[in-house]
């Protein structure tokens, strides 16, 4: 039976024919309230309190994807709901993918990436944590990011953590700087240093480098240890605010569980980008992608959530079926856009998404087993393609785009990210001298309620560019 | 020695930089090219090598590195960047080797692209200045670059040429220091464009420290026969100038107003502190580098810190902010620099965001020219 993209109008009249017994087992923080707190509300309920840009969105057919949708949204009641029974709440920057899997070994605890309020602005379509970021002195020449600092302030979207770790050193001189403002106004921080990671060099020959197990990246040993270090830095802070001790069986079961979401996402990720047929929508496979790296504050539902969503694509490519149109165009995605309706218009303009670098790409990556969990993780986090050389992020990317047989490459750079600047034209001159695909790249505006006409006009006409150059293989 | 006025002499400095660094070229020294005060000069100096600094300061390159870079990019870089691609520059030219450091993303992803047209040393550096095992990081790194140029010039580096650099840069600060402490007199003898033309990009020349000497004579000499008060005397604090990006100075000064001091690394920042001559020597040209309040350290407390410390001893009526476009970490620091300033120190504060090129200059002057009148009441 073929299927489409609905929107958040047609959720609330699809919602009601969804099974009670799938509704039933939507539920969050069962350990924290007997049998869970229900979550399962159709886009536009989440689009009435406060995120108005779901109104704007085209969305997958299946209960599966609406559990992402509606698991993703609760995120601030969860955090709010564990406050209140006396949860510990930690706050989580810049890493993307590594602090949490040590912060879960504290028990009734749940984390959360402050970095992520960098998409609220756009879902809310308002500017309002911008504008008090920038009273704060995060301006409008800095990466969408600084909404972070404007939530701290407003507090609407998580309660005062109790502890927030901020990850400082080798990328993202603005976030570091937002941060240093984020604890000017008040919140308790843990600082902790990110080593970079140095390619394998001429000038680098005395040192000692080794490889990660699953992203075959190079890097010098020293850097690692490094990290292991302030990682032991970090358990000896969670122990003093959480006042029970870490052990070594409690950060690896954090990692079992984090391994487990992480070969959900990675399997997810490979399945829909290799198919033939786009078996699920760009927003939704972004969405599970972007789970990887901190589970939405609910591991346990993460899996389940992850799961759902797995069986259901399963089915599509069983089946051959797609909710997108005929036989889109397939693009790789290079940096999460700031507007996610950006994915919704590449997709009602003929495109699909087939391979994506979002910068979490190592939090799909196994953590390795057998060893210390913290050598794991600080082992791991040198697939991080944020922490090393540009080159080295441009030849990975290189690498997927043809391994999904990406017709051309799209890169949505970030104003103000400090590192942006200097990536769209390497990464895109490599692409085009690799692959010899159609490259566009722009940075995204912030246009509350509507697209920018320039983006519109420019993505439309690269997706038919890209369909001509197709046609002409 | 063409003259032995050394107002004349620092203006014209690079003239005697560039004799003395071809000179030196050909007689077989080996020229290091560095762009940060986090280079460690000293162990340069004691591979018998020079270190030159290659920071653009001009406007003229930016249009040039704009063909590859976006303009959503701090001057400084372009500028550098510029001179680079175009080799305009002749110390970039003669230099053996380019040195640098792992400080904001913008000058980072620019030691990647420089690094394939020419031999890059990148070190790392560690940006949490508080933190022992970020020092220990930053110790082993100059170790490395010990190693490094031991290799690339054939050369041994001893302690003791170490020890000897250190001494020679020690006395270089030193100078330095001196000359930009003149700025503490009330009424000021010396102005802020006179002690901005004494950052000169050759380290360790010999005429340069003799240069020095005098220019702290001379002016201590007008000491005596100044009779009225200068204006209000300005801390400039935030990103580096040099010649060819002074024009805040100039207009501070255009304005009546007086820079005292400088707290950025073209200024009394990056003299402020002398390595220690005893102890392991790379050890202690570390420790004096993360004592260094950059805004690209994170937490960078040191800063709040050093201008107190510089407003307690320059007694500033105001504080002007200078900011670089899109240098992300002090424009973003800035925030907490004019709460200090205002609500700790109470003094007026003026942020100044611009880049190198001069077509601001008249706004800048009306908002300048409303501090100095509120500073001057």
């Amino acid at each position: 039976m073929p299927i489409q993209r609905i929107t958040s109008a047609d959720w609330d009249a699809g919602i009601k024919k969804i099974p009670e017994s799938f509704r039933r087992d939507c539920r969050y923080l069962r350990s924290i309230r007997k049998g869970g707190v229900p979550y399962l509300l159709s886009p536009s309920e989440y689009a009435r309190r406060g995120d108005r840009l779901l109104d704007r969105l085209k969305f997958d057919p299946s209960p599966a994807a609406l559990r992402l949708w509606a698991f993703i949204f609760s995120e601030k009641d969860r955090l709010f709901l564990a406050k209140e029974n006396g949860w510990k709440i930690f706050a989580v920057m810049k890493d993307l993918g590594q602090t949490p899997v040590i912060t879960y070994s504290v028990p009734k605890s749940l984390s959360f990436y402050a970095d992520a309020l960098w998409w609220a602005p756009c879902f809310a379509e308002n500017p309002r944590l911008l504008d008090e970021a920038e009273k704060l002195g995060a301006t409008n020449e800095l990466c969408f990011v600084r909404a972070a600092l404007g939530a701290f302030k407003t507090l609407d979207y998580f309660p005062m953590p109790d502890l927030c770790f901020a990850g400082v050193g080798s990328c993202c001189d603005d976030f570091s700087a937002v941060m240093q403002l984020i604890e000017w106004q008040g919140a308790k921080v843990h600082w902790w240093e990110i080593p970079a990671r140095h390619d394998r060099t001429r000038n680098n020959i005395s040192a000692k480098f080794a490889k990660t197990p699953f992203g075959k990246t190079d890097y010098p040993r020293r850097a690692v240890e490094f990290l292991e270090k302030e990682y032991k830095g970090i358990v000896k802070a969670l122990e003093k605010e959480s006042g029970s001790r870490i052990t070594e069986a409690m950060l690896k079961d954090s990692l079992c569980r984090f391994n487990r979401i992480r070969e959900l996402v990675r399997n997810l990720r490979e399945m829909v980008y290799g198919a033939e047929k786009m078996p699920l929508p760009g927003l939704e496979t972004l969405l599970a992608e972007f789970i990887g790296i901190h589970a939405c504050s609910e591991p346990e539902e993460s899996v389940n959530v992850l799961e759902c969503l797995t069986e259901e694509v399963k089915k599509r490519i069983r089946g051959g079926i797609s909710p997108l149109k005929g036989n889109p165009v397939r693009i790789y995605w290079v940096t999460p856009p700031t507007d996610a309706s950006l994915i919704t218009l590449l997709e009602d303009s003929g495109a699909c998404i087939a391979g994506s670098d979002y910068m979490i790409s190592h939090s799909y990556y196994p953590l390795r087993t057998g060893i210390h969990p913290l050598n794991a993780v600080a082992e791991n986090y040198m697939d991080d393609l944020m922490i090393g050389s540009l080159e080295h992020r441009a030849k990975k990317i290189v690498e997927e785009a043809s391994r999904f047989r990406a017709d051309g490459v799209l890169i949505t750079g970030i104003f103000g990210a400090s590192h942006c600047p200097f990536e769209e034209k390497i990464i895109g001159d490599m692409i085009k001298r690799e692959l010899r695909i159609p490259v566009m790249s722009f940075d995204v505006p912030y246009s509350p309620g509507r697209h920018s006409e320039q983006v519109v006009n420019r993505m439309q006409s690269f997706i038919e560019v890209v369909k001509l150059r197709r046609k002409k293989r | 020695m063409k003259t032995q006025d050394p107002f004349k002499y620092f203006r014209d400095a690079i003239d005697y930089e560039l004799e003395f660094v071809e000179k030196e070229k050909s007689r077989g020294r080996k020229i290091v090219g560095i762009y940060c005060e986090y280079t460690p000069r000293e162990i340069i100096l004691a591979a018998g090598a020079i270190p030159v600094c290659l920071c653009g300061t001009s406007n003229s390159t930016v249009a040039a590195a704009e063909k590859i870079l976006p303009s959503n990019l701090c001057p400084l870089i372009k500028s550098s960047f510029g001179y680079f691609i175009t080799d305009s520059c002749p110390f970039i030219t003669m230099s053996d080797l380019i040195v640098a450091e792992t400080t904001c993303d913008g000058k980072k992803k620019m030691y990647e692209i420089m690094g394939q047209r020419k031999h890059v040393e990148v070190l790392e550096l560690t940006q949490k200045s508080d933190s022992a095992l970020s020092l220990k990081h930053w110790v082993d790194e100059l170790r490395k670059f010990r190693k490094t140029l031991e290799r690339e010039f054939k050369v041994k580096i001893t302690d003791s040429d170490l020890r000897r650099a250190i001494k020679l840069m020690n006395r270089e600060r030193a100078l330095l220091r001196k000359a930009f402490d003149l700025g503490m007199r009330n009424p000021s003898i010396v102005t802020g464009l006179e002690l901005a033309l004494i950052r000169f990009r050759v380290a360790g020349f010999e005429k340069h420290l003799e240069m020095l000497e005098k220019f702290i004579s001379d002016v201590e000499k007008r000491g005596k026969s100044r009779k009225k008060p200068g204006g209000p005397r300005i801390l400039l604090t935030g990103c580096p100038t040099g010649s060819g990006s002074g024009k805040v100075i100039e207009i501070i000064e255009e304005c009546g107003g007086v820079v005292v001091v400088q707290e950025a690394c073209s200024g009394i920042k990056s003299v402020y502190e002398l390595t220690e001559e005893k102890g392991d020597p790379i050890e202690a040209i570390a420790r004096r580098h993360f004592h260094l309040p950059c805004s690209c350290l994170t937490p960078n407390r040191g800063r709040i810190e050093l201008i107190a410390k510089l407003a307690e001893d320059f007694r500033p009526d105001a504080v002007i902010d200078l900011i670089w476009q899109a240098c992300h970490t002090y424009n973003v620091e800035s925030h907490i620099v004019g709460e200090f300033v205002k609500n700790r120190l109470k003094l007026p504060f003026l942020k100044v965001e611009t880049d190198y090129s001069p077509s601001d200059r008249e706004q800048l002057k009306v908002r300048i020219s409303a501090l100095l009148e509120i500073a001057g009441k």
